[in-house]
C-alpha cells in the first residue's frame, strides 16, 4: 500500500499541471470563439503566393 | 448555343442566374431557358417527379435573402468604399490592438461554411499590407488588421470580388470585452470545479471500496482540501444570484443549492475531523460542476443568438450617395452625414434624412413608418422624413436633420433607452423552488422538535436535518431547466427562428393577447394585382405591357410583375405609338387606329371600399377590362390566424393604415371587429399594448418597434427593419408568417418539457427526503442516488428534444 504514498503526490502534480494548462488556455482566449477554429483545422497549410493585389483591382476597373 | 451580352440573358429557370450559354427547351408547353445542360436536366427531373412546388418555395425564400448578385450591383459597390479610409471614419470605426496596426470589424453577409473561413484566412496572404484577417463565423464578423497608414479599401474590394458584401461595424468594445472576460471567468470556475470533482471522486471511490484507518483519514482530509476551491471560488455565481433574490425578497432555485452546498460542506468537515464518518463531498462537487456547466453552455447559446440578431439585418443602406455643390457624386457612410448635406436617393432606397426635396418628384412609401400601404406623391419643395422608401424615381434631398435628430433616429434612440426595461418573469422553476424551500424548512422544524423534545437526541436530529437538506437539493431541476432551454433555442434556430432569451419562450407560453401589425406582416407591404375583371386574354395583357413598359409607377410595376409571370414573349411586343404618361391618372397610347387608355378608376362609391385601387383599360373610350390592385395578404396568414384562434388567443390588429383597408383585412381573416384598430401612431400602438397583460406583438418595422418593446414578447417577421429587430425578442429568418405558429407550439413544448422535468425532480426529492427522514441516507447512498437523478433527467430531456423541439 505504501506505493500509494508515492503515486498520490505524482498524480496530484500531474493533475495540477493539467489544470494550469487549462487556465492558461482560457486566459489566452482559446475558448472565446469555437466555431471557426474547429473548421480551420481542416484547412491546408499551403501558402498562396503573395501578389500585388492593388495592381489587379486597378486593372479590372 | 449562342453567346449574347450579359444583360440580355433571361434568368435560368432552374438556378436563377443569367443564362450565359443559352440552352432552351420546350417543357410543358413553355419555352424555358437554362444556363447549362445541368440545370436543364435537373429542371426536367424535378418536373418529372412532380416536385415543381420547389420553385415556388425557392422563390419565396430568395425574395428575402441571398438574391444572386448581378453584375450591376457589384459594379456599384466597387466604387463605394472610398469613404472608408477617411480620417473621420477611421477615427470612429478603426481600433488599435498592437502598435503600428489598425483593425476594423466588418459584418459580412452570406458567410456560412468552412470555405468562407478559408478565404478570409487567405486574404492576409493575398494583400501585402494586411497583417491579419479572420472570420468569426458564429457572428458573421470579419476582423481585418492592416499596417497603420495603409488602406482598407483594397481589402474590401477584394472581399467584394469574392461575392461577399461587407459592412463596417462599430462594436461596443467595452461591452464585448466585458462579455469575453465574464465568459472566461465562468469557464475558469467550471474548470476548477471539474478538476476538484475529479480528485474528490477518486478519493471517494477509495473510501467506498473500504479504505480504513490511516487511509480513510488521508482520503477524507484530501476531500476536505479539494472541496474548498469549489466552495470559495466555483460556487460564487450561486452566492451572487441567491443574494440578489434574497435582496428582492424572492426565492430562486439557487437558494436551496447554496444551502445544500454550505451545510453539506460543514457537515462533512465536522464528520471528518471528529472521525465519525464520511462527508457528502463527491455528491456536492458533482452537483456544482454539472450546474455550472449547463449554465455556461446556455449562456454561450444565448450570446450567439443575440449576436445573430444584432448584426443580421442592418439598415439596408449604410452607404449614402452624397452630392457636392458641383454636382459630383460620392459615397459616404451613414455616420459621416452632416446637416445641410445634399443626398441622392435612388429608387428602392430608404430615405436616410429628414429634409426637403430639392429636385425630382417621386412616389414614396411610408409603409415602414406608418403602415400606410399606398404610396404618396412627392415633388420638389416637399418635406420628407427618414424611414420612408423612395419608389419611382431619383430624389435629391437637402438634409435638415440627420442621425439622432431625424425621425428614424429618434425612434431608434427611444428604443435604446428602453433597453432591458422589459419586466422579468418569475419562471416556473423559481415558483417550484419557493415551495421546495418552504417545505424543507417546515420538515426541518418538525424534525428539530421531534428529536429535540421527544427523543432528546439532538446529534441524530441534526444529522437527519442535514441529510434532508442535502438530498432535497433541486439538482435535477437545476440541470434540466438550462438543458431544456439550450435544446429549445437550438431547435428554434434550426427552424429559422432566433430567440433572444429563454424568458421569451416562457412568456410566449403564457400569452393570451396577440397583436398583429398589418402592412408588411399580415400583408406583403406592397401593391400587387389581385384580380382581373373582364377580358384578360394575352392580347390585352400585351397591350398593357406595352403601355406601361417605360413607367416606374408602383401600379405599372405591379402590372408588369403580374403579366411577366404569365409568360408573354418579349419579342412579340406590340408597337405602341404616342405613349404618354399622365401623372396621377395613367397612361395612354395608340396602336394603329385604336386609342388605348389605362387609368385609375374612380372608387366604387357604393361600396365605399378604399382597400384597393382599380385600374381600367379603355379602348377608344370603351371599357375593356379592369384590374384590381391591393396589398396582398400573405398566403399563410389565414392558416396562422386560424391556428391562433384554435389555441384560444385573443387576436388584435393594430395598424397605422387607413381604417377601411384594415377593416377589410380583418373581415378577410375573420378577426372580431372590435379588436381591429387603425390609424394608430407608433405611440398609440405602444399604449394599446400596455393596457393588456400577457401580450405578444408581431410586426415588422419601425412603426411598431415601440409596441414590440412594450409587449411581453415581440416577434419580428423576416425582412423587418433594424429598429424592429433590436426591439424584438424573437426574429423569424424565414419569409412569411408561418413560423409564428411554429414558435407558439415550440414555446408550449419547451415549457411542457420543463414541467415534466420538474415533476421528475419533485418525485426524486420526495423519494430522497422520505429516505432521509428514516435516517437511511448516507454518503454512499447519495453518491448513487444523485447521479441516477441527473442521468435520467438528462436522457429524458435529450429524448424529448429530439422528438419535439
Amino acid at each position: 500500500m505504501s506505493v500509494v504514498l508515492i503515486l498520490l503526490p505524482i498524480s496530484l502534480l500531474l493533475a495540477i499541471f493539467f489544470a494550469l494548462g487549462f487556465f492558461w488556455s482560457v486566459k489566452n482566449g482559446q475558448y472565446d470563439e469555437l466555431d471557426s477554429p474547429s473548421m480551420s483545422i481542416f484547412l491546408e497549410a499551403k501558402k498562396i503566393n503573395k501578389f500585388n493585389h492593388k495592381m489587379r483591382t486597378t486593372d479590372d476597373e | 448555343m449562342e453567346l449574347r451580352q450579359a444583360y440580355k440573358h433571361p434568368p435560368c429557370h432552374h438556378c436563377g442566374l443569367p443564362s450565359l450559354y443559352l440552352v432552351s427547351k420546350k417543357i410543358l408547353e413553355k419555352e424555358c431557358h437554362f444556363c447549362c445542360h445541368g440545370c436543364l436536366t435537373v429542371y426536367e427531373f424535378i418536373h418529372e417527379m412532380k416536385l415543381s412546388n420547389y420553385y415556388d418555395l425557392k422563390k419565396s425564400a430568395d425574395s428575402t435573402e441571398n438574391n444572386p448578385i448581378d453584375a450591376e450591383t457589384l459594379k456599384q459597390k466597387k466604387s463605394s468604399y472610398s469613404y472608408i479610409d477617411s480620417d473621420v471614419f477611421k477615427k470612429q470605426y478603426a481600433f488599435k490592438e498592437e502598435k503600428g496596426t489598425q483593425s476594423m470589424l466588418f459584418f459580412v453577409k452570406g458567410v456560412h461554411c468552412l470555405a468562407c473561413v478559408w478565404i478570409f484566412e487567405k486574404i492576409k496572404e493575398m494583400v501585402p499590407h494586411v497583417i491579419d484577417s479572420s472570420l468569426f463565423l458564429n457572428r458573421s464578423l470579419a476582423k481585418i488588421t492592416i499596417e497603420e497608414g495603409t488602406a482598407f479599401q483594397d481589402v474590401l474590394l477584394l472581399i467584394n470580388k469574392f461575392g461577399y458584401s461587407a459592412h463596417p461595424v462599430k462594436e461596443d468594445k467595452e461591452a464585448a470585452f466585458y462579455q469575453k472576460k465574464e465568459n472566461q471567468k465562468i469557464l475558469l470556475k467550471l474548470g476548477v470545479a471539474g478538476f476538484c470533482t475529479a480528485q474528490i471522486m477518486m478519493n471517494s471511490v477509495a473510501l467506498y471500496v473500504g479504505a480504513e484507518g490511516f487511509w480513510a483519514i488521508l482520503f477524507n482530509r484530501l476531500n476536505c482540501l479539494f472541496i474548498l476551491p469549489i466552495v470559495f471560488y466555483s460556487a460564487i455565481p450561486f452566492y451572487e444570484t441567491s443574494y440578489q433574490s434574497i435582496k428582492q425578497k424572492s426565492i430562486s432555485l439557487d437558494i436551496p443549492i447554496v444551502l445544500a452546498l454550505l451545510l453539506g460542506t460543514m457537515h462533512g468537515f465536522f464528520k471528518v475531523f471528529t472521525g465519525t464518518g464520511d462527508g457528502y463531498f463527491d455528491t456536492l462537487s458533482t452537483l456544482i460542476f454539472l450546474l455550472l456547466g449547463s449554465r455556461y453552455f446556455l449562456r454561450r447559446m444565448q450570446q450567439s443568438n443575440m449576436d445573430h440578431l444584432s448584426w443580421t439585418s442592418f439598415l439596408k443602406n449604410d452607404k449614402i450617395t452624397l452630392l457636392s455643390k458641383e454636382g459630383e457624386k460620392s459615397v459616404i457612410h451613414m455616420d459621416l452625414l452632416k446637416k445641410g448635406d445634399v443626398v441622392f436617393v435612388s429608387p428602392g432606397e430608404i430615405i436616410p434624412v429628414d429634409g426637403m426635396i430639392k429636385e425630382g418628384s417621386s412616389q414614396i412609401s411610408n409603409s415602414l413608418l406608418t403602415g400606410e400601404s399606398f404610396p404618396i406623391k412627392v415633388k420638389s419643395g416637399d418635406k420628407i422624413f427618414s424611414g420612408s422608401t423612395n419608389i419611382s424615381s431619383p430624389l435629391i434631398i437637402e438634409a435638415h436633420a440627420v442621425k439622432e435628430d431625424s425621425q428614424l433616429g429618434k425612434m431608434i434612440l427611444e428604443l435604446q433607452q428602453g433597453w432591458g426595461a422589459k419586466s422579468s418573469v418569475v419562471t416556473f422553476s423559481d415558483k417550484m423552488a419557493k415551495y421546495l424551500v418552504k417545505s424543507i424548512l417546515f420538515l426541518a422544524f418538525v424534525l428539530f422538535i421531534y428529536f429535540g423534545f421527544i427523543q432528546q437526541n439532538m446529534s441524530e436530529g441534526f444529522s437527519r436535518i442535514l441529510s434532508i437538506i442535502i438530498i432535497s437539493c433541486p439538482c435535477a431541476l437545476g440541470l434540466a431547466v438550462p438543458l431544456s432551454m439550450i435544446l429549445s433555442l437550438k431547435g428554434a434556430l434550426k427552424k429559422g427562428i432566433i430567440v433572444k432569451s429563454d424568458m421569451a419562450l416562457q412568456k410566449l407560453s403564457e400569452a393570451k393577447n396577440v397583436f398583429f401589425d398589418k402592412t408588411g406582416t399580415l400583408t406583403f407591404g406592397q401593391i400587387a394585382v389581385s384580380k382581373w375583371e373582364g377580358e384578360s386574354s394575352p392580347e390585352i395583357k400585351k397591350i398593357i405591357l406595352g403601355l406601361e413598359e417605360n413607367s416606374h409607377h408602383v401600379v405599372a410595376l405591379a402590372l408588369k410583375d403580374d403579366i411577366g409571370r404569365s409568360n408573354i414573349k418579349k419579342d412579340e411586343r406590340l408597337l405602341i405609338e404616342d405613349i404618354k404618361e399622365i401623372p396621377g391618372l395613367g397612361v395612354e397610347g395608340r396602336i394603329g387606329e385604336d386609342f388605348y387608355e389605362l387609368q385609375a378608376a374612380s372608387f366604387d362609391k357604393a361600396n365605399k371600399n378604399f382597400y384597393y385601387s382599380k385600374i381600367v383599360l379603355l379602348k377608344n373610350k370603351k371599357f375593356v377590362c379592369s384590374i384590381i390592385l391591393s396589398d396582398k395578404i400573405r398566403p399563410q396568414a389565414h392558416e396562422v390566424i386560424s391556428f391562433l384562434q384554435k389555441i384560444k388567443m385573443n387576436l388584435f390588429i393594430l395598424s397605422g393604415d387607413r381604417s377601411q383597408s384594415v377593416k377589410y383585412l380583418g373581415e378577410e381573416l375573420s378577426i372580431q371587429k372590435k379588436r381591429i384598430f387603425s390609424s394608430l401612431s407608433p405611440f398609440e400602438k405602444k399604449e394599446m399594448i400596455q393596457s393588456f397583460n400577457n401580450t405578444v406583438m408581431i410586426g415588422d418595422g419601425a412603426n411598431d418597434a415601440l409596441a414590440l418593446q412594450a409587449s411581453d414578447v415581440g416577434i419580428v417577421v423576416s425582412g423587418g427593419l433594424y429598429a424592429g429587430i433590436q426591439a424584438a425578442d424573437i426574429y423569424l429568418t424565414k419569409a412569411g408568417v408561418r413560423p409564428i405558429g411554429e414558435i407558439f407550439i415550440h414555446a408550449k413544448k419547451t415549457i411542457q418539457l420543463i414541467k415534466i422535468n420538474t415533476f421528475f425532480s419533485l418525485f426524486y426529492n420526495i423519494l430522497g427526503v422520505s429516505f432521509a427522514l428514516l435516517g437511511k441516507v448516507n454518503p454512499l447512498w447519495a453518491a448513487i442516488f444523485m447521479p441516477i437523478q441527473a442521468l435520467s433527467v438528462f436522457s429524458y430531456t435529450l429524448f424529448f428534444a429530439r422528438k419535439n423541439l
